[in-house]
């Protein structure tokens, strides 16, 4: 007996999203997962503003992980205007690319502890000891990028506040503590998730698929030509009132859907070999965050930061010229692409976010699992909606 | 009723002093103390002449306003709470900078945590503050000469300037009322009500007339003297040198009273989120029937 | 009208049922909630929360004493029609958070016209939508507001202190809010001292201060119409009495 199931609001995710489901003998056999909060236009919205306000506005792109967005948006206008900036500048980004990777993959272990923590006690000591490491990776926030959320530092050109070494120190000095709290949380975590695996009958490979991979680096971000980018319509990809009301885009890298993040990560770039499944996708998340950890030390202790980080050059090109701008975000690869006029206003934007490329992913990770089990292979994937419906 | 008394014009307090710093600034010497023991982790001011803001971390570059012009001091509150994270900083300013700290800390609106953040708050006594360009125009008028302004005090119930020339003026209320940051017509705590200390600059550069509101202001005042204590020499003010400064706050005040009537008859528009201070205040004023109990301003 | 009645004050075991939700938004705010930190721990801990697409796994709305909402009401929205109904039915007392929700915020800026549904044109903030007014009680200024005043707010909320609760409630009556404010409201009024505090407490920086005239400045092109310059000028409204912290 075939079936057509349709999800609205998926809990235990970020913002309003959908399922449709075509089901036989309770199994998917083909799915669709998609955005259904509605287009804010932020590419429409920032056409005719000065290029220099776009890090400020495309960070309220997303809550989550801000960050991303203004440090995509300000090297897609530093490429399309020629300018240079300064080397511990774009250190310092990456730091706090890093930082909201942490700050992000540990909110989604917060979301999801709701299924993995029976015992409502322990889930308050699960998020409790979470929440200190978040402590720090806000912090970090805080101090370089000036907030919390939505960091106004970032600038086309670089960032707008140094870091002093006294600032810096008082910064390194607790990463020991925070690593240790980092470690044993992900550890309670992966015995969790286990547990969860088998409360619910999940197995190994549970929502596993055979899409390629996506990603150009391991912590921040390398460029990427933008006309490998196409886009599908819901309206070319679903049925009925669905072509009306979901609002993302359906992009194709190379023509071909692709997966992005944390797996395509380690995948390109640390020669791991997927189990498949999206188990593992919970794991190489954590393990993420204990190397960003790391790296955001590394970086800390080898830069000086204390000189003028912003080169201040008004930014102006010829309306042509593409600029891209790519960061590694917490869920992949975070694409923006400008083009900017002679007096410096944007005349073309246009986002690409690690969610909106990871639906077909989703989509095919449901082939073959029960419908009842479909909610955890979405949330497996982190989604955010915000993002791909920006 | 709401009375030209001691209590509406200088507030609660504690006690008076006048402290000696045997040659410098005593409250630059206070801070100067603190940072060096450890009692607080940041000064956070405006330059000697008032201009800009300071964040100040050493002792050795302590540096406080000494005329009667201090602007954004809490410019960079944000900075020091959000980017230096200090946690037991000193703010040192006129009331209307603490009016912004302690809404800031009491809502937490705009700058994250900063209830928890400072540990002591100094204001100076405030006859209303000017700009450079406001300071030239005052001193024309006054002596027919231009001069900068160096230094504030008062005297007698009188305010002084020293200028720049070394010259010592006494500034007449009605012509500073003139001159004034407009804001500062319609001030009712130039006393600096609501902070642990308020200093009163003397003509004598290394006196101040300090009057203590809190515990917190008192205890610091102990600590500094037990760190330290053959640098600061207190002696009890005596109650004319009290009543000399009620004297001049009322005749500044009795002009802003008179300046905020006319406002409020004149139905001049306040900010859309006041809640309509002050015409509760002109109402306040004008009845007779009021539990003085309640602090006002 | 408040959250809980006069029978519900006596009962101890009264625990205010919280719900959060979201229109057009960034979840920002949601998750400046979550940036108390170990706080957020304790207050989780204390209230009950009903409803959150992040935190429960309920999908419809339940009734719930105070919801707190983010993001602005897309008018071409459908579901969003939908949701403003179910919110006044469900919800006894409505709380705008952030400028999204109060003032508009950065959506004051959307034109529509985006791909895939080019229809989504307007946006408003949920104290302009009059099915719902008579209940959005407080609105918070902040893009997000910060996660101390978001803790400040609740205890407030939870001990009602009319005092501190009072100028978020007049913030509800405007539902208009920028870095113009600080201009119209203060500075062209006679109000402004140059304290500086409009320019600290601007999340975009649009507000930064002129030390010559010593007077904010405002540069209009980064504002996001979050409201919080306004709210922190000590000449919009002040706490009375002065408080002090020991
Ligand atoms: S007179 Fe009042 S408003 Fe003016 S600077 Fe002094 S304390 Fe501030
Ligand atoms: S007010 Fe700011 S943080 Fe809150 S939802 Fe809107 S854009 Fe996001
Ligand atoms: S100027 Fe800044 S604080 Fe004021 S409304 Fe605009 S963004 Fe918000
Ligand atoms: S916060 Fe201070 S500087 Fe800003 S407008 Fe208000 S009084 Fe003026």
């Amino acid at each position: 007996m075939k079936k057509i199931i349709k999800l609205e609001g998926i809990p235990l995710t970020e913002g309003h999203s959908g399922l449709f489901l075509e089901v036989e003998e309770g199994i998917i056999k083909r799915g669709f997962y998609y955005a259904l909060v509605p287009v804010r236009g932020f590419e429409t919205l920032l056409l005719g503003k000065d290029s220099r306000v776009a890090p400020t506005i495309t960070t309220r792109i997303c809550g989550l992980c801000q960050v991303t967005h203004a440090i995509a948006s300000a090297r897609a206008i530093e490429s399309a205007a020629g300018i240079e900036v300064p080397p511990e500048a774009e250190k310092l980004r990456e730091v706090l690319g890093l930082a909201v990777r942490i700050y992000n993959n540990l909110l989604h272990q917060i979301i999801v502890s709701e299924d993995l923590f029976p015992e409502k006690r322990e889930q308050l000591a699960f998020i409790r000891e979470v929440q200190g490491v978040r402590k720090f990776a806000g912090t970090v926030l805080e101090t370089v990028g000036g907030e919390i959320i939505h960091s106004p530092n970032v600038k086309v050109g670089g960032i707008s506040e140094p870091l002093e070494e006294p600032v810096k120190e008082k910064l390194l000095l607790e990463i020991d503590r925070v690593l240790e709290k980092l470690k044993n949380s992900f550890s309670v975590f992966r015995e969790s998730l286990e547990a969860l695996w088998k409360r619910e009958g999940l197995s190994e490979d549970f929502g596993s698929h055979s899409l390629g991979y996506f990603a150009t680096d391991l912590y921040y971000g390398k460029p990427v030509s933008f006309d490998k980018f196409t886009f599908l319509l819901p309206q070319e990809l679903l049925e009925g009132e669905l072509k009306r009301r979901v609002t993302n885009l359906f992009p194709l890298f190379d023509g071909k859907p692709v997966e992005t993040g944390p797996r395509a990560r380690a995948v390109l770039f640390k020669g791991y070999t997927p189990r498949g499944g999206v188990k593992e996708l919970h794991l190489l998340r954590g393990e993420e965050n204990i190397e960003a950890l790391l790296r955001i030390r590394e970086i800390l202790e080898n830069g000086k930061f204390d000189g003028e980080l912003w080169n201040r050059k008004t930014p102006s090109s010829d309306g042509e010229t593409l600029g891209v701008g790519v960061h590694e975000a917490p869920r992949g690869t975070n694409v923006h692409a400008v083009k900017v006029d002679k007096t410096g206003k944007i005349v073309y934007y246009k986002i690409v976010v690690p969610t909106e490329l990871n639906f077909f992913a989703v989509g095919e990770a449901l082939r073959g699992i029960s419908a009842t089990k479909a909610e955890y292979v979405v949330r497996a994937y982190d989604p955010c909606i915000v993002c791909a419906a920006h | 009723m709401v009375a030209l008394n001691s209590r509406f014009l200088l507030g609660k307090y504690r006690e008076a002093f006048v402290v000696d710093g045997k040659g410098e600034n005593p409250i630059k010497a206070i801070f100067t103390l603190m940072l060096k023991f450890g009692l607080i982790d940041g000064l956070l001011t405006v330059s000697k002449d008032g201009n800009s803001p300071r964040l100040i971390f050493k002792a050795e570059d302590v540096e406080i306003p000494v005329r009667n012009s201090c602007f954004g001091v809490n410019a960079l509150l944000k900075k020091a709470v959000q980017k230096y994270r200090l946690s037991r900083l000193a703010v040192f300013g006129p009331a209307c900078t603490f009016d912004g700290l302690n809404k800031t800390q009491y809502f937490g609106i705009g700058c994250n945590w900063t209830k928890t953040a400072v540990a002591l708050k100094i204001s100076f006594l405030c006859p209303g503050v000017l700009t450079d360009t406001a300071f030239l125009s005052e001193v024309v008028d006054i002596t027919g000469k231009r001069a900068g302004v160096s230094r504030f005090y008062f005297q007698k119930g009188k305010l002084h300037y020293q200028l720049k020339t070394g010259e010592e003026i006494t500034v007449p209320p009605s012509f500073h009322h003139r001159y004034v940051n407009s804001a500062c017509r319609y001030c009712l705590n130039l006393s600096g009500k609501g902070t642990d200390l308020t200093a009163v600059y003397l003509k004598e550069r290394d006196k101040v007339l300090l009057i203590v509101r809190s515990e917190r202001g008192l205890s610091t005042l102990a600590q500094v003297q037990r760190s330290s204590p053959s640098t600061l020499y207190f002696r009890k003010a005596d109650r004319k040198e009290v009543e000399s400064l009620i004297s001049f706050l009322k005749e500044k005040v009795i002009l802003n009273i008179t300046d905020i009537i006319e406002r409020v008859e004149l139905g001049f528009p306040v900010p859309k989120w006041n809640d309509n201070k002050l015409r509760k205040f002109y109402r306040l004023w004008n009845s007779i029937d009021v539990n003085s109990e309640e602090e006002v301003f | 009208m408040f959250y809980r009645d006069k029978l519900s004050f006596e009962d101890e075991e009264f625990k205010l049922k919280v719900g959060f939700l979201h229109f057009s938004s960034c979840s920002g705010c949601q998750v400046a909630f979550f940036d108390m930190f170990e706080e957020a721990v304790e207050i989780l801990d204390t209230v009950e929360l009903v409803y959150s697409n992040m935190l429960t796994k309920r999908r419809d709305l339940p009734r719930m004493d105070v919801a707190f909402v983010e993001g602005a009401l897309c008018i071409e929205d459908p579901h969003h029609l939908h949701l403003v109904k179910e919110l006044q039915k469900k919800a006894k007392l409505i709380v705008a958070v952030g400028g999204c929700a109060s003032f508009g915020g950065v959506r004051r800026l959307s034109c529509g016209n985006q791909l895939p549904q080019p229809q989504h044109q307007s946006f408003v903030p949920i104290t302009e939508v009059d099915l719902v007014k008579p209940k959005v009680k407080y609105a918070i200024p902040g893009c997000p507001p910060n996660p101390s005043l978001l803790y400040s707010f609740l205890l407030a909320l939870l001990e009602i202190n009319e005092d501190f609760l009072l100028p978020f409630e007049l913030m509800t009556f405007s539902t208009r809010a920028s870095g113009m404010d600080i201009f119209v409201e203060v500075v062209n009024k006679g109000f402004c001292v140059g304290c500086g505090t409009c320019s600290t407490a601007c999340p975009t920086r649009a507000i930064t201060y002129n030390y010559e005239c010593s007077r904010p400045a405002f540069n209009p092109g980064l504002c996001v119409y979050c409201g919080s310059c306004l709210a922190a000028c000590p000449q919009s409204f002040k706490p009375y009495p002065q408080p002090t912290y020991t």
